[in-house]
């Protein structure tokens, strides 16, 4: 019963300011009313309800002595203060709104991205234990490359729980990629990609929310399974499903003995259904039929293996023992470079950059980058305010001089001007929380999260607003400092000081703005050339097929048959596809003097795949399939291969490689006969990988790709394709994706993230702009009557002009001019962990100079144009 | 006359406190005057009424038991006193004298 009383703050402040002997007995109302709405309404509604009625009760019946309540003078002034703000306002409605958007649009920019920032933050901590849980990750060095990875071979759980008394449970998951799970239930069929394998512990270390079932034997049969209530949902309607039966890849029934809550959105592991892993084990020892046991198997990675660790042990100590592991059942004399590493936890979605993470985790970078841009926007909405507030200010000389005569004292001038810019502050922090509500929707959307402002978020919403209120004080007094310090033999000096500090502010302001478009403009084009970058293959029009593999190899004859009645069908290409992730393995060069390892890719191709990716064979010959050698023993390389051996194109081709397959007992000697040209399959991120293909023999299955002839009707050819799926292997679904899309989706988020900081980066130009025009409308209207003065003497329109915008061009050009440097080292920093990257040219700096100035010179210029162009007899009418 | 003067809602308030005799707190008085009146008012505006009232005499306090679904707090009970008796009355007295003086033709008379 979470949330039962109000938030503490608010009853603290009602029993704060509530004359005591009414506190108890209407805390005790204002409770029995919370309770009640809590009962209809959620903790956030009934919270406000009761801090609606809290507010109600400051009046002075209910309010102790001395509190809330000034002394009658200060209050009465303080009204006044109140009303001479709102006159002001009123008075200048211009800057005033100019004043307070800016702020609240920046403001609500900020919440936005404080949001998204504090929810990458909150991964994986819904889990009580979550500081004592560990993951086991490795670490392998080989001379031309280090590599880590998530996964680790099955096996070392018993290890673990054996040899390491400090480990106080461990629990594995597993989930492969590249598998094909159907489940089905009557006619509901799906390929669901989040079925995961794991263990009864987990449910022991982690707090995955149990719905229905018993907790303790959720996994104990093999033949069992637990859904989430989304696929329970899905395949049982509103029925009970525990106890129901689901068939898994059309061959296995499963009894469902547990429902489980979704997984929440903020866990660097989500699945849909979990399944025992002894049902994966069973299933490859058929059922005791074989001997592969995938619990003895230690060479292969496959599970993710948290330990739960009491906060007593000492990590690094730890971490030391694992050694003992590694080199018992992992490192050979071959290859000792094998290590294993734990990781916290709470570390995995921001700081693990592994091979074989459950699902793409978050950046930390681009958490920093969010929040030096949420930072900023702040930054450039504060000095807009206090900017424009102080430039308000020295209109008021007289106001001060009269009130001065009156007598008012130091303290209540700045008593006034801080009243007023707390007016301004409160009404900016509204409209801002208002708009991130309302924009909170899209913004999800945009980043496919499911943000929220709950009651939780109050104290970091104050925080928020205390800054806000920070800023209105730092501007309301530097402005009121300085008016009530002047006489009248000052006052020429200290607007000149002013407007010094004016200056810098302004420079400040739009250096930030100059580093921020030319990132956009560098991030922009960088991510373009990166997709637009050819990938040395040929991409167009390339169906990938999901359950291609499940296809046998009489199935398979008869499935290419049939394709090649449909006219727009080119070629079938079963084997390695591009675009995936292949397997690497460890090679030596046969022959050579010394005892180097090199890793390489290693990718099984079928007949056909270099028409198919339409690559070219630069040196040597492709695989022949009357030669018997080439099958068995054939190779080709890339070209990036024969660099990373030494060897130019030519003299590869005869060379021999010695590798020790998977699960194999002896080394293999396989031979070059051909070099393909570089084509990047795996990511830009990453240079061409230096790989090995070899031939498939025809009982290995393998990914099928099709690829289709350009101008045909895609979705007809579609249909006649699924036909002959269905009549070829009915039991699986017709499943499939382009190639390009495929390839494509690799640059999603960083496209999205990059977008989201882009519209960001506008929309903090757009308030310093805005800054601007309201600094320039208020300079034109001070000058007013030197316009005046100058036209009378003959002053032509653009001599007013220029002499109005000269000095914020001179501003701005100056920011951009301090900008270039800053920006040029920062973005090269950047850029340089790309393997691919373009150069800064001038061309990104030129063109957010100029735009800059173009947008200053709009704001800047329509208010000098409007000055040059008023008649004289107008601004000098009044002297 | 003048200090026995009672406002329309304070004259509902007392009437309240009247009805829920040894009952009459707050939110008590809040839910009487929604059922007696339709009118849902804040319940600070209730605790106001009840504060001046006992201020002009016309209520007494003292504090009375808890229970839990005010979270551990106690109430503040509320009794009429004589003199707030008394207002009622002249409050009920003042108006039938009046109702008294309003001539019958008034009533009967229509659009007259």
């Amino acid at each position: 019963m979470k949330h039962q009383t109000p938030p503490h703050w608010m009853m603290k402040f009602f029993r704060w300011f509530c004359r005591e002997e009414l506190c108890e007995a209407v805390e005790g109302d204002l409770l029995a009313l919370y309770i009640e709405r809590r009962g209809r309404m959620s903790a956030f509604r009934a919270s406000t309800w009761y801090f609606i009625n809290v507010i109600t009760f400051i009046q002075p019946f209910a309010i102790r002595k001395g509190r809330l309540s000034p002394v009658s003078n200060t209050s009465s002034m303080f009204i006044n203060h109140l009303k001479i703000g709102f006159r002001l306002m009123a008075k200048r409605l211009t800057y005033s709104s100019i004043n307070v958007l800016g702020l609240a649009i920046g403001l609500s920019a900020v919440i936005l991205i404080a949001l998204y920032i504090k929810d990458e933050l909150s991964y994986d901590r819904f889990h009580s234990k979550g500081s004592d849980i560990v993951r086991v990750t490795y670490r392998l060095e080989t001379p031309n490359a280090t590599r880590t990875g998530a996964k680790l071979p099955f096996p070392i759980k018993e290890v673990l729980k054996s040899d390491y008394p400090e480990v106080t449970k461990v629990a594995r998951f597993y989930h492969w990629g590249g598998d094909t799970p159907l489940l089905s239930r009557g006619s509901e069929k799906h390929t669901e990609d989040g079925l995961y394998f794991a263990e009864n512990d987990v449910f022991d270390v982690f707090d995955f929310e149990l719905v229905s079932g018993n907790r303790s034997t959720l996994l104990t049969d093999p033949r069992s399974i637990v859904l989430t209530e989304k696929l329970a949902a899905k395949y049982f309607g509103d029925q009970d499903p525990i106890g129901e039966v689901v068939r898994y890849k059309n061959e296995d029934n499963l009894v469902v003995t547990g429902v489980l809550k979704d997984v929440p959105d903020n866990s660097h592991i989500t699945f849909d259904a979990l399944l025992p892993i002894e049902l994966q084990r069973q299933r490859w020892m058929g059922w005791g039929k074989y001997t592969y046991d995938l619990e003895k198997d230690w060479n292969w990675a496959a599970a993710w293996v948290y330990v739960q660790l009491p906060s007593a042990v000492d990590r690094p100590v730890f971490e030391e023992k694992l050694q003992a592991i590694a080199d018992e059942y992992i490192n050979s004399e071959e290859q000792d470079g094998f290590s294993l590493e734990i990781q916290s936890l709470f570390d995995i979605h921001l700081r693990s950059d592994k091979s074989a993470e459950p699902r793409a985790n978050g950046n930390l970078t681009q958490v920093y980058g969010f929040g030096i841009v949420a930072a900023l926007i702040l930054f450039i909405a504060c000095i807009n305010f206090v900017n424009l507030t102080s430039a308000q200010a020295n209109e008021r000389l007289k106001e001060v001089g009269l009130r001065k005569i009156m007598g008012a004292g130091k303290t209540h001038l700045v008593t006034q001007f801080i009243t007023e810019a707390l007016i301004l502050v409160t009404i900016a922090s509204l409209i801002a929380l208002i708009l991130a509500i309302i924009s909170l929707p899209f913004f999800n959307q945009f980043m496919e999260k499911s943000l929220r402002i709950s009651i939780d978020d109050l104290p970091f919403l104050a925080l928020l607003i205390a800054i806000a209120f920070g800023v209105a004080l730092l501007s309301g007094l530097r402005p009121s400092l300085a008016v009530i310090r002047i006489n009248a033999a000052q006052r020429f000096n200290l607007m000149k000081s002013k407007q010094r500090f004016s200056k810098s502010m302004v420079i400040a302001q739009f250096i930030v703005c100059n580093l921020l478009f030319t990132g956009i403009l560098v991030v922009k084009s960088q991510l373009d050339f990166l997709q637009n970058k050819d990938l040395g293959f040929d991409k167009e029009l390339v169906l990938i097929l999901r359950h291609g593999k499940n296809l046998s190899f009489d199935q398979e004859a008869v499935f290419v048959n049939e394709l090649a009645a449909i006219p727009a069908v080119q070629r079938m290409h079963r084997g390695y596809t591009a675009g995936t992730k292949g397997f690497t393995n460890t090679f030596k060069i046969v022959g050579s003097d010394d005892d180097d390892t090199y890793s390489l890719g290693i990718k099984w191709i079928g007949e056909g795949f270099t028409e198919m990716f339409d690559l070219n064979i630069i040196a040597g010959r492709n695989f022949n399939d009357s030669i018997a050698s080439d099958l068995e023993s054939g190779i080709l390389i890339n070209a990036s291969t024969a660099e990373t051996l030494g060897w130019s194109v030519e003299e590869s081709i005869g060379q021999k490689l010695s590798f020790l397959p998977g699960g194999a007992s002896e080394p293999q000697v396989i031979n070059v006969i051909g070099v393909i040209a570089d084509a990047n399959f795996e990511s830009l991120y990453d240079p061409v990988l230096p790989s090995v293909f070899r031939r498939t023999s025809s009982s290995v299955g393998g990914e099928v790709s099709i690829r289709l002839a350009s101008g045909q009707d895609l979705l007809t050819t579609l249909d006649k394709i699924e036909t002959v799926w269905d009549s070829v292997i009915p039991e699986w679904p017709f499943e499939f994706t382009f190639l390009d899309e495929q390839i494509q989706t690799q640059y999603v988020k960083e496209e999205r993230l990059s977008s989201a900081i882009r519209y960001f980066t506008i929309l903090a130009i757009l308030i310093a702009c805005s800054g601007l025009f309201g600094l320039a409308s208020f300079a034109v209207q001070q000058r007013t009557k030197e316009i005046g003065v100058r036209k009378v003497l003959g002053a032509s329109i653009s001599s007013i002009f220029a002499l109005v915008s000269r000095h914020f061009i001179i501003l701005i050009g100056v920011s951009f001019l301090l900008s270039i440097p800053m920006g040029y080292l920062l973005f090269t920093r950047w850029l340089d962990d790309f393997a691919y990257r373009i150069e800064i040219g001038p061309g990104v700096f030129l063109i957010a100079g100029i735009t800059s100035m173009i947008m200053v010179i709009i704001a800047v210029g329509s208010q000098s144009l409007q000055a040059a162009n008023r008649d004289p007899v107008e601004t000098l009418r009044y002297e | 006359m003048k200090g026995t003067y009672l406002g329309e809602f304070e004259e509902l308030v007392l009437l309240s406190v009247g009805i829920l005799s040894d009952d009459a707190h707050g939110i008590a008085v809040q839910k009487e005057l929604e059922i007696q009146t339709g009118r849902n008012p804040m319940i600070s505006s209730v605790h106001k009424v009840l504060v001046r009232l006992e201020d002009k005499g016309y209520l007494r306090s003292f504090m009375g038991g808890a229970t839990g679904e005010r979270g551990g707090r106690r109430k503040r009970l509320y009794q009429m006193t004589a003199s707030g008796k008394n207002a009622l009355a002249h409050s009920r007295a003042l108006r039938n004298k009046m109702w008294d003086a309003v001539p019958q033709i008034v009533w009967e008379g229509g659009k007259g």
